[in-house]
């Protein structure tokens, strides 16, 4: 063989190797996304995505898989994502033959962490008839991979179904009640170490403490909450402007005033001349 | 008879005269009132407090130029207007001096932008030209 065939054949080698991993570390186990959320509106959440009302939000594919090590066959679904100084919002679409009880929910890391121990927390939006769309929301506190339901309700969940097409929308408070047990306080936080893992969840349960058998297919998300940048700072040029702004304006102003006593004195000059 | 006749004559030409007072007057107030109108609407766009029209782009950018100049415009317009009747009450004459102040105010409100800036002083000096012409007729 020649050597620049060998050279060849190295190099397509080297390069099928180096595409390859990369989209093994994109849809590999672990969190295929990170995503630092922008600010905006607070949205309905009432399952529906309404005009203009996401569209702050930063918006991701993610796909769920059946077994996230061995990624296979997966569920492409969008999702939004969002924040306000209080709380983070949640949106996931995605088109499916949907089940009678199908659920989707949100497992949620007490940091970066991705060991199943350290998801502590869930919530998740199920369908109780979905020909009519009726949904319950409900708050869990993981205790050793059991899913015990909290005491008090934190958040809030929707889902809708509208023919293939089924949006689940998602309110968490950002930190919420850090002495609370059975919830995790979602911090701020802009470091590298900063951060919670969600693991988006979907599947299908006639019964609500099955869970988690019935999780079908899943995927992590590491969501970063951030807080609200400040204004950019005026520049010297914009503030030179910004008051001769108030000078110009301000001086014309004044003369109008002027302007409008000398009218009234005017008026008073008059009626002492008639009279 | 005839003294009469003249002093009667006397009063009509007083009430007229009144009535034009009060006609002028009523005019100076109008006229400050719409002036007065279009200078906080020219600090809402032109000190660009509203950036509404700015901000969707395209065709509204010439839409959000044409507001600020006609603001602009119709100040200064109504300004004079109750300026020259102010001065027509007080007996002077609406001088050189007063109309440049004017026209330097209404301009310095276009200083942000310079297409507005520059449609604005070609409006009013088209506007100074255009009373100049009424006045000599």
């Amino acid at each position: 063989m020649k050597r620049t065939t060998i050279k060849l054949i190295t190099l397509m080698f080297i390069t099928s190797l180096t595409l390859s991993s990369y989209f093994l570390i994109i849809n590999g186990s672990g969190a295929a996304l990170e995503i630092k959320p922008l600010y905006g509106r607070a949205p309905i959440i009432d399952g529906k995505l309404d005009v203009n009302e996401w569209d702050e939000a930063v918006e991701e594919s993610l796909n769920l898989y059946h077994n996230e090590s061995k990624p296979e066959n997966p569920l492409q679904v969008d999702l939004w994502v969002m924040q306000n100084s209080s709380n983070l919002y949640i949106a996931i679409q995605f088109e499916f033959l949907h089940n009678d009880f199908e659920f989707v929910g949100l497992l949620i890391s007490s940091n970066q962490s991705e060991n199943p121990e350290d998801f502590k927390d869930a919530k998740i939006v199920r369908f109780s008839n979905i020909s009519t769309n009726e949904f319950t929301y409900k708050d869990y506190y993981l205790n050793n991979s059991i899913y015990e339901e909290d005491t008090n309700l934190n958040g809030n969940g929707a889902g809708r179904i509208e023919g293939e097409d089924v949006i689940y929308e998602f309110v968490l408070p950002v930190e919420y009640n850090e002495s609370d047990p059975e919830d995790i306080s979602l911090e701020y936080g802009t470091d590298e170490e900063s951060g919670h893992v969600f693991k988006i969840i979907m599947g299908d349960s006639a019964d609500p403490s099955s869970y988690p058998e019935d999780i079908r297919i899943s995927n992590n998300v590491l969501i970063k909450i951030t807080y609200k940048p400040l204004p950019p700072e005026r520049t010297p040029q914009e503030l030179i402007i910004l008051i001769l702004s108030i000078v110009i304006f301000g001086t014309s102003g004044m003369l109008y005033v002027f302007y409008l006593y000398r009218i009234v004195k005017l008026k008073e000059k008059i009626e002492r001349i008639r009279t | 008879m005839p003294k009469f006749k003249k002093e009667k004559k006397r009063d009509t030409r007083s009430n007229k005269k009144a009535f034009n007072e009060e006609f002028a007057y009523k005019t100076v107030i109008k006229s400050v009132i719409f002036a007065g109108f279009f200078f906080a609407l020219s600090i809402l766009f032109n000190m660009e407090i509203i950036t509404y029209f700015v901000n969707l782009g395209g065709l509204w950018f010439i839409i959000d130029v044409i507001i600020k100049i006609i603001v602009i415009l119709l100040f200064f317009f109504f300004m004079i207007i109750s300026i020259g009747n102010y001065k027509e009450l007080t007996g002077r004459p609406l001088d050189f001096k007063l109309i440049l102040l004017m026209f330097v105010l209404s301009l310095l409100q276009a200083f942000r932008d310079p297409i507005v800036f520059t449609f604005t002083f070609f409006g009013l000096a088209i506007i100074i030209i255009y009373m100049f012409f009424v006045q000599e007729n």
